[in-house]
């Protein structure tokens, strides 16, 4: 019987990993493309939980649970994908500054970028200045995103901005910046090329600074 | 008054001589700048003249276990675990974020040893409050809450929100075991004497909505809270609830389960005092609502006074009202703004309360 890959849409939706697993399996068992698998199921299903998100209608369990649905299929489909056809829309880092070890609000936003089809560096927490300039460098990402749970620790992200100056690497990378006391003014004071208050939102951002959409 | 009759009658909805004013975290730069000491680990004796001191009514006091708290004290960045086996790198103060937990499904749990509730050091930090708190201060025996410490402690939110979906049986032992704890824990320090009230720090809601379903709160943690929010008022005392963020959907519930009060009414997470007091009138008394992230950290401390008068404005007049920030005093509040909070209670919050409509311009 040929797979009915609206199951493959609803389990992400729903957020289970193993459904999600199993119908990706035998899709691809039966030669269905992965580009039509990744872009007819699994992406649109990842919009439309951002989508309930926004509207108040899912929480953050939702998204991280459908996140990890979305990764477990597509873990599968990358060996299969070569060639021009990219499994990933981009390529970015991801960490919380310098003395700051929050990382929850952080973890989640990369599990989206993941599920949404980005390559994700994730640089976890306590991360310096160099370690970003690095990671842009030896990565080649195409944004990089920084987070702060601390207004002690937000200016960081100055310091950060100003580094990738330094080394010329700023015209290279977008910068986006989030956590709870960073707002949209003091990101465009510090030279951010975007801000976003959740998870959603900031996958929504970052397809706009690729160019997405 | 005492400070402990005047916060207690608002506490229980009445109205004292004036408004009271309470805070429950100081930074270490203020604590510096006040007292003249580096505070290494949050100790009892410090926070009780500091309270005194900065001429507020309540010291707030937790147990010993109380995640986050250092019980010894560890060198910068030094990376170590607590006794229920959460894993810190020392950085900030006074209480430490978590880098590891140490439940990540069932046959970790099933391995999982609880504290002790009788360790020698669990009362510490209460019994030194206790015994330098000279002035007649309320004393508040601080805990935490079921949800805080499944989806920040034992478990991280990843694994809780696994095991909601896949092993819901899992949170609903943990929080059985986290329940029985607790409770003892408190039975403990009231048995001791001098508890005040007990505070239950909970924190359910991020900036713009909840942080799970209000479903979920219903099925993994409201039944919870609701036995300890009641074990807790069987021993004779009230319950504040200190619980940040957008929390909307969930007051209801919250009021159900006899809270008497809730802190801090978050006004950055667009949690309105006005309202929380005319909605819940006689029901939950509202402590907090000055903006810590803006207004408290203004360059001018006259921001400070007005939203303070607006706060006595919108919520003092019948009491019922303690009065603090809208989470706590950390670095970048400059004293001189803490203490135009404290001066402006005490000179617009002496019951009956007139202010001119001017003023609130």
């Amino acid at each position: 019987m040929e797979t009915n890959l609206n199951q493959l849409y609803d389990a992400i939706l729903a957020g289970k990993l193993e459904d999600a697993v199993s119908v990706t399996n035998q899709a691809i068992a039966e030669s269905v493309a992965p580009q039509t698998i990744i872009n007819d199921y699994m992406v649109k299903a990842m919009e439309e939980i951002g989508a309930r998100f926004e509207a108040g209608k899912a929480y953050v369990p939702n998204l991280l649970m459908s996140a990890r649905a979305m990764k477990g299929a597509l873990d599968i489909l990358k060996p299969l994908i070569g060639g021009d056809n990219k499994v990933t829309i981009g390529k970015l880092c991801i960490g919380t500054v310098f003395g700051d070890l929050h990382d929850i609000g952080k973890n989640l936003v990369a599990s989206m970028f993941e599920g949404c089809g980005f390559e994700v560096i994730n640089l976890g927490v306590n991360v310096t200045a160099d370690k970003f300039v690095e990671t842009v460098k030896n990565e080649k990402v195409d944004i990089l995103c920084m987070s702060a749970l601390l207004t002690t620790t937000m200016n960081y992200m100055k310091t950060v901005i100003d580094a990738l100056k330094e080394a010329g690497l700023r015209d290279q990378v977008k910068v986006m910046v989030g956590g709870a006391p960073v707002n949209e003014k003091f990101a465009m004071e510090i030279g951010a090329d975007a801000y976003t208050d959740n998870a959603n939102a900031a996958v929504v951002a970052a397809k706009k600074l690729m160019g997405i959409n | 008054m005492t400070p402990r009759e005047r916060f207690m009658t608002a506490l229980r909805g009445g109205r004292p001589d004036r408004v009271p004013i309470t805070e429950h975290l100081f930074s270490r730069k203020l604590i510096k700048e006040i007292l003249g000491i580096d505070a290494v680990l949050y100790d009892g004796k410090v926070q009780a003249e500091l309270a005194s001191k900065v001429g507020i009514d309540a010291i707030w006091t937790p147990v010993n276990g109380f995640c986050g708290i250092e019980e010894t004290p560890h060198a910068e960045d030094e990376i170590y675990k607590d006794e229920w086996g959460v894993t810190y790198r020392k950085n900030g103060w006074p209480i430490i974020a978590q880098i590891d937990t140490p439940v990540k499904n069932r046959e970790d749990w099933e391995k999982y040893v609880m504290p002790d509730v009788d360790a020698p050091y669990r009362l510490r930090i209460f019994k030194d409050t206790k015994s330098a708190n000279k002035d007649e201060l309320a004393i508040v025996l601080g805990i935490l809450g079921p949800f805080t410490m499944m989806s920040w402690y034992l478990m991280d939110f990843m694994t809780l929100s696994i095991s909601m979906f896949n092993d819901p049986d899992l949170v609903h032992e943990m929080n059985e075991s986290v329940l029985d704890w607790t409770l003892k824990v408190v039975r403990k320090a009231i048995d001791d004497g001098g508890v005040d009230c007990v505070q239950i720090s909970d924190d359910w809601g991020s900036t713009t909505s909840l942080l799970i379903s209000p479903d979920s709160f219903r099925t993994f943690f409201i039944p919870y809270f609701k036995r300890l929010v009641d074990g807790i008022k069987e021993m004779g005392v009230p319950v504040i609830m200190h619980n940040d963020g957008c929390l909307w959907e969930i007051l209801p519930d919250l009021a159900d389960c006899g809270i008497d009060a809730l802190h801090p009414v978050e006004r950055a997470a667009g949690m309105d005092l006005k309202r929380v007091k005319e909605e819940y009138s006689g029901r939950i008394v509202p402590i907090g609502n000055v903006n810590n992230k803006v207004t408290m950290a203004s360059d001018n401390p006259e921001d400070v006074r007005k939203e303070v008068l607006q706060c006595l404005d919108e919520a003092a007049r019948d009491g019922g009202y303690i009065i603090s920030t809208d989470h706590s005093i950390h670095d970048l509040i400059p004293y001189r703004n803490f203490k135009c909070l404290v001066d402006t209670v005490h000179e617009f919050g002496v019951y009956p309360i007139n202010i001119d409509a001017d003023r609130l311009r």
